[in-house]
């Protein structure tokens, strides 16, 4: 695939010259916010208020239903998402929008459902999170053993079990949660719902002290007796249910995202190599012997080029996402060598600079701490492993 | 899994290792901890109450006693020992094996640098140790401090670059000689803190004492001793829970040890600890300094990294926010780290 990913940028900010003006913006603006975000949490309303918030909401939306060109294809996401991840990944997961939520509902809802949702992201004039929510306190990678039940009473479905690890679940209208109508069929039992976060019964029990990506805000949701009308489900029409359970919609879920949040990894490793490198450059490197910073410079360079190499397995994933074919494979791929990729980086960074990486809210450490998470969320990098082993081309055959 | 108790007799047996007697209370005291903590949720993460009975006890052993015998006598095999009380008490608290051994660990080096520091002192004057930094922009000094503030404590200045010691500077000369120009915590220790001290206007009492080689790699063989027995500490924590973690978690249907990318994880963990803290132990005992010179503990802090890491990946999720104890241990075995990085790096300027 022959990519000028410098053209490609330009040639998509035409299309959409609103959303390209948000995104400078955001940009511009972002790097001011970084610290204040990692140390709380929240994002500062300033940020989030007046111009752009519309089109911000709107980046992960399709165009049909009023999203923004800029992010339409999987391989435009990529090129946005990396340039907001080189500043803060943290805040690029925990900007307003669906995010996760987006994949399941465009994959399993009925048009009226999708029209509905999306329309709740369109014109609010105000930043409008939506969140993913599947895992549970026992329950993680496997996540086909969830417990929260969906238990039918006529017209409703009464919603009970705990969430945990929910992306922007604390300050989300919607959340898309996955429960099951029939334990006895394990995966095929599982369905998933819109629930509005106004609903009685459903609690933001509180936030995760957590280590790194501290803007994207993890949350504990709790569901007692919570109840929904049965069109919540996605692909209900109102008069039957689907006939697919819902984990085709989570499996389009981390197909979609993987790509995305490997950009985001991969330009959050782009940031902490510019910053190793000004390093490098500034009177700090008076720090390193003249051998260390001949070595330093070449680990830097062999890791640009390892970033390369992780850019065009994202770019694979998303090319083939694009074209309509399963891309599991290659997200899993993407996903898994940009997570070790940059945990092996932040631990080289910390030894390579050991002065500059001690202060607990600096630059190294914060990458150092953000880059953990790379291997946990969107499916631990055992499970992606373990889809690779299956799936990989080993025989001529491919299997996803 | 090996007891701690268990591990060190084979230690004492495997480098002929000469351990104080008095050692064995506290080994007591620690264990009895250990096994406190071991019951509650959060592992070895004491209550603010067993950490205060946890911090009389140490002082009423006397633990500057135990390694520094004399007023002017270390006892011999002491940065062993050291290594040894540290690596005990992290495996419990880390937080409380820093604090409690920095002071003794400063006045040591003091001592070794011909300035004769009562042990009465050690306690209430809590040194820090300063470690030099080479940065072009003058003379500036790194304060690495398991406490909040410096207001009371008294420094230690070295300068390692050029292995000579100034000072020690009493809390008031620190006060009123020295610029502080950052002042930030360090990850995983609640209060403790790092400063750039740049001494542009130093007063002139400060006389630089020369090291002579074989003083500077004592001095660096009891900082070796504290940090690389505090690194390995969090390390035997990180195991024993990453153990204990994966035989109580479920998934598809069995504990996550089972799955082989987890025992093989927990395998590959505990062949690095071992090896390390081997190395570790082995060169402190060395004769031949150079094995403990600028890029000799390199390989320590990458196990120690890959230690921290693994750790959290067993617990996934939960290991990446606070509750379990997986968190605070990646938070405190990464700023060890760089601690015994410091030591070891390469100086600059060449
Ligand atoms: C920053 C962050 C954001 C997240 N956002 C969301 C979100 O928005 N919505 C949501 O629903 N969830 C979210 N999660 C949760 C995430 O999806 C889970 O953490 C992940 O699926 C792993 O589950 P677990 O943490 O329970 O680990 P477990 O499943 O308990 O796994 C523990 C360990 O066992 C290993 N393991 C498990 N099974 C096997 C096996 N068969 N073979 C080999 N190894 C195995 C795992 O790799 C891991 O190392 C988020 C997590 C993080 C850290």
């Amino acid at each position: 695939m022959k990519l000028d990913r410098q053209r490609l940028w330009e040639a998509i900010r035409a299309d959409d010259r609103e959303g390209a003006a948000a995104i400078d913006r955001l940009i511009a603006e972002l790097p001011g916010y970084v610290m204040a975000t990692d140390k709380t949490g929240d994002i500062d309303s300033a940020l989030l208020e007046g111009f752009g918030i519309d089109r911000v909401n709107r980046f992960m939306i399709p165009v049909e239903y009023g999203g923004s060109a800029l992010t339409a294809t999987a391989l435009r996401r990529t090129l946005v998402f990396e340039r907001i991840g080189a500043i803060c990944p943290g805040l690029c997961i925990g900007l307003p929008g669906p995010g996760l939520s987006m994949p399941p509902v465009l994959s399993l809802g009925t048009e009226d459902q999708r029209r509905a949702f999306f329309a709740r992201f369109i014109g609010a004039g105000r930043p409008v999170w939506g969140a993913f929510a599947i895992s549970e306190p026992a329950v993680g990678s496997d996540a086909t053993a969830l417990t929260t039940t969906a238990t039918a009473d006529g017209e409703e479905y009464l919603i009970n079990g705990e969430k945990c690890f929910i992306t922007n679940g604390g300050r989300s209208d919607v959340i898309v949660v996955f429960a099951s109508v029939d334990r006895k069929r394990g995966r095929f039992g599982i369905r998933a719902f819109m629930v509005d976060a106004t609903t009685p019964g459903f609690a933001h029990v509180r936030n995760e002290d957590m280590l790194g990506l501290r803007g994207s805000q993890l949350a504990q949701l709790s569901f007692t007796d919570c109840r929904v009308h049965k069109t919540a489900m996605l692909g209900h029409d109102g008069s039957k249910g689907p006939t697919i359970d819902a984990f085709t919609g989570a499996q389009s879920a981390w197909d979609y995202m993987r790509p995305v949040l490997t950009s985001v990894i991969i330009g959050s490793c782009a940031g902490a190599l510019e910053y190793a490198g000004s390093l490098l450059a500034g009177p700090e490197r008076d720090s390193l012997s003249l051998s260390g910073r001949a070595a330093a410079a070449d680990k830097l360079g062999s890791y640009r080029q390892r970033l390369q190499a992780a850019r065009m397995l994202a770019y694979r994933a998303a090319w083939r996402y694009d074209r309509g074919e399963r891309a599991s494979l290659d997200a899993s791929m993407a996903k898994a060598y940009a997570s070790t990729l940059a945990m092996q980086l932040a631990q080289d960074l910390m030894q390579l600079f050991p002065l500059q990486a001690l202060a607990a809210d600096g630059r190294l450490a914060k990458f150092y701490r953000d880059a953990k998470a790379y291997d946990i969320l969107e499916g631990t990098g055992d499970m992606q492993r373990l889809m690779i082993a299956r799936a990989y081309d080993f025989a001529g055959r491919r299997t996803a | 899994m090996m007891t701690h108790k268990d591990m060190l007799a084979t230690d004492r047996q495997y480098f002929d290792l000469a351990m104080p007697e008095a050692l064995a209370p506290l080994l007591e005291v620690v264990d009895r901890f250990a096994a406190d903590a071991e019951h509650s949720k959060r592992g070895p993460a004491l209550s603010p109450e067993q950490r205060s009975q946890l911090l009389e006890r140490l002082q009423e052993l006397d633990l500057p006693g135990l390694l520094l015998a004399a007023e002017d006598e270390l006892v011999a095999d002491a940065p062993l020992t050291l290594f040894l009380i540290a690596e005990t008490l992290a495996a419990v608290c880390p937080e409380l094996a820093w604090r409690g051994l920095a002071p003794i660990t400063a006045a040591a080096v003091a001592r070794l640098a011909g300035t004769v520091y009562p042990t009465s002192h050690v306690q209430a004057l809590q040194l820090d140790l300063f470690i030099e930094q080479g940065t072009g922009r003058g003379r500036q000094w790194l304060a690495l401090s398991p406490w909040p503030a410096p207001a009371s404590t008294g420094a230690l200045v070295l300068d390692w670059q050029a292995a000579q010691v100034l000072g020690p500077l009493t809390a008031a000369e620190l006060q009123t000689g020295w610029k502080h120009e950052t002042k930030t915590g360090l990850l995983g220790f609640a209060g403790a803190c790092q400063q750039t001290l740049r001494a542009a206007d130093i007063p002139g009492r400060l006389q630089p004492q020369q090291w002579t080689p074989a003083t500077a790699d004592n001095a660096r063989r009891w900082l070796w001793g504290l940090h690389g027995g505090l690194l390995c500490g969090v390390q035997r924590a990180q195991l024993r829970h990453g153990m204990d973690y994966a035989k109580t978690r479920q998934a598809f249907g069995k504990p996550i040890y089972q799955h082989q990318a987890i025992s093989l994880r927990l395998a590959d963990m505990a062949l690095a600890a071992d090896a390390s803290r081997l190395y570790l132990l082995q060169t402190l005992t060395d004769q031949d300094a150079a094995c403990r010179e600028a890029g000799g503990g390199s390989f320590i802090v990458e196990t120690a990294h890959q230690l921290a890491r693994d750790a959290v990946q067993i617990a996934a999720a939960h290991g990446y926010v606070d509750g379990l104890p997986f968190k605070r241990l990646f938070e405190q075995a990464r700023t060890l780290a760089m601690l015994f990085a410091s030591l070891t790096a390469t100086p600059g300027g060449e």
